[in-house]
């Protein structure tokens, strides 16, 4: 039970094609830690963090996410895992454009459904720096910098146990993205949740308490 | 929320949504308006003559009487003698007798000209009779009474000189101005032809035409239809048997709800038609609608991919569009209201002017309601291919 991820002899392979896009024998990740993943585009990624979040489910193996069997769930039951417990932040396009940032949160609000007592929003967003005056504006008015750090508070807004990131940094300049390492990674220790860090650049790596290659653990496709 | 997303996605994708729901409202204005419009003559045209049992004129066909004779429309063919008038009035089975003679016209309305037994018996809608808005009935030779639409589109008052002309054109050369007519009485106002008669006596119609006054000369040689009410409506068929086979000339009696029900089948094959425009009308807004909405799941991808990462199932966003779909339904019909309720009162008196027809703007009946939830489940039902696309897509399987 002390682990946030557990893969064994998974695979998963898309319905029109005959190869197997991941076939995965063995990955941990425990509680609690802060994993850099490398994967550069081509190597499953998207495929992977879509079965890691219960959206696609894998051909074969075992997946437990949490102690769930995420696999083995009706996909009404793995909708509301992933609103309660999963947190993601993607490299773009992690809020409603047209919506304002108070309703990019309750929206995430609105799916889950665990009892756990949550962080207001006011709190959460006074957490990562964003003034009270962007509140109610759409979040297509705001900078990428700031939108990024509202993807953090949505992520976080339901105190998900497994947060999992994605290039979140690469649209940023240096000076965000710094910015926006060092409050994802305050917010990480103070929920004490486990982090999985998806990125093509090992410079980051070094922030982490380990680092893994999707391509070591990844064999499909190998000859 | 729910409600808050699809429609801030609506307002987010404003040109293409607004075009679509114009389209739309189009095409609900023209159904529920054509099915007004059909449902609203019936009645005006239903309601025109009750009580009456037979009407008598010349032999012609079964419709052409009740045109000319009720509905004033078309020009009778033959006219009927005053003997077999007075012969049929005096028959121990009728009760009574509205003679009708027709073929004078003032500025475009038609001269009707009767006696007072028109006031007397003659019955629209539900049995009501004629009733006086101001005035009274003529009672002198050059005495005419007004149709209530007549006198409002002409500014008629009680007292004013008017002069009819012979035939029926606006712009008859014959204006018979020797004898100027006094409106005594204007008629409160029916929603039947009668708003756009005049009535005059039938010694004032021989007026127009002669030059003698001898009580002599003013008794007309013919008219050209008469209403009959009977004693009893089981001598019916009877009477009409006997009139259609009157020996000295050729009459003829029809029974008004028979003949009415001929003119229904005739319009059947005009209403079918325009019910099936308005059908298809509706049917191309609605295509055009699913073709926005299945346009707009490409540039809207990622917004429905990011729904999925924050929990949504794929039902909900099958849902969502489903409900932007019926959004954009109930605006256009809303809007399609308005437009028709605006639409009606603008031109309510260019309706009634021109075509004799009175449209209420009560058009919000059961009947329009059933209309509209079929048009919100045909909706649903365009939207049923994006929708689909929508849940397909969020499931992730390229």
């Amino acid at each position: 039970m002390s682990n946030a991820i557990s893969v064994n002899q998974l695979t998963f392979t898309y319905p029109n094609q005959s190869q197997a896009t991941l076939q995965i024998e063995n990955w941990h990740v425990e509680k609690n830690q802060k994993v850099f993943l490398h994967g550069p585009s081509g190597t499953g990624k998207s495929t992977l963090l879509n079965v890691l979040s219960g959206i696609l489910t894998p051909s074969s193996g075992e997946l437990t996410i949490l102690g769930n069997a995420i696999g083995k769930l009706s996909a009404g039951k793995r909708d509301k895992f992933r609103a309660n417990h999963l947190g993601y932040v993607f490299q773009q396009f992690n809020l409603i454009p047209y919506l304002s940032v108070l309703d990019n949160l309750n929206l995430a609000r609105r799916f889950a459904s665990n009892k756990k007592p949550k962080m207001s929003n006011q709190a959460l967003l006074a957490d990562l720096n964003i003034s009270t005056d962007l509140h109610k504006k759409p979040v297509q008015q705001l900078s990428i910098g700031q939108q990024q750090r509202v993807a953090i508070a949505r992520a976080l807004v339901n105190q998900p146990e497994l947060i999992i990131v994605d290039e979140p940094t690469s649209a940023l300049d240096q000076q965000n993205s710094d910015r926006f390492m060092q409050v994802l990674l305050e917010q990480v220790n103070n929920t004490q949740s486990t982090l999985v860090f998806v990125s093509h650049d090992w410079r980051l790596a070094e922030r982490f308490d380990q680092a893994v290659a999707l391509a070591d653990i990844n064999s499909a496709g190998r000859a | 929320m729910f409600l808050t997303l699809a429609a801030k996605s609506l307002i987010n994708r404003k040109a293409s949504v607004l075009l679509t729901i114009f389209a739309m409202t189009v095409s609900i204005f023209v159904l529920i308006g054509v099915e007004h419009v059909r449902e609203q003559a019936k009645a005006s045209f239903a309601s025109t003559v009750s009580g009456t049992d037979l009407i008598v004129g010349a032999k012609t066909s079964q419709l052409n009487l009740l045109l000319y004779s009720v509905f004033r429309i078309g020009s009778p063919t033959n006219n009927i003698s005053w003997q077999a008038y007075q012969k049929l009035a005096a028959h121990k089975q009728v009760e009574w007798a509205i003679p009708i003679s027709l073929g004078d016209s003032h500025k475009g309305y038609r001269v009707l000209g009767t006696n007072q037994d028109y006031f007397l018996h003659y019955r629209y809608a539900q049995k009501t009779a004629l009733s006086f808005a101001q005035g009274k009935q003529f009672h002198d030779l050059l005495d005419v009474v007004l149709g209530s639409e007549v006198a409002k589109a002409l500014n008629y008052q009680l007292g004013d000189k008017i002069v009819l002309s012979h035939g029926i054109g606006n712009t008859s050369f014959h204006q018979h101005d020797k004898h100027p007519f006094v409106v005594t009485g204007i008629l409160a106002p029916t929603g039947t032809p009668v708003d756009q008669t005049l009535h005059v006596s039938l010694q004032g119609i021989e007026a127009i035409h002669h030059h003698g006054h001898s009580a002599q000369a003013l008794t007309p040689k013919s008219i050209t239809a008469m209403m009959l009410g009977l004693k009893s409506k089981l001598a019916t068929f009877h009477i009409q048997r006997s009139i259609n086979n009157y020996k000295q000339e050729p009459l003829m009696a029809v029974l008004p709800g028979v003949a009415l029900a001929e003119l229904w089948q005739m319009m059947t094959v005009l209403e079918n038609t325009l019910s099936l425009i308005a059908v298809f009308v509706l049917v191309a807004a609605l295509l055009g609608l699913s073709a926005m909405l299945i346009a707009s799941l490409r540039e809207r991808q990622q917004e429905l991919i990011l729904l999925r990462n924050i929990g949504a199932s794929s039902w909900f966003v099958f849902a969502l569009i489903e409900l932007e779909a019926i959004l954009m339904c109930l605006v256009s019909i809303s809007l399609a209201i308005i437009a028709l309720y605006t639409g009606i009162n603008g031109f309510s008196d260019a309706l009634i002017s021109e075509f004799g027809l009175q449209i209420s703007t009560d058009f919000l009946n059961q009947n329009t309601l059933i209309y509209l939830a079929i048009i919100v489940l045909l909706t649903s039902l365009s939207a049923l291919l994006p929708a689909i696309g929508a849940y397909k897509n969020s499931k992730q399987l390229r």
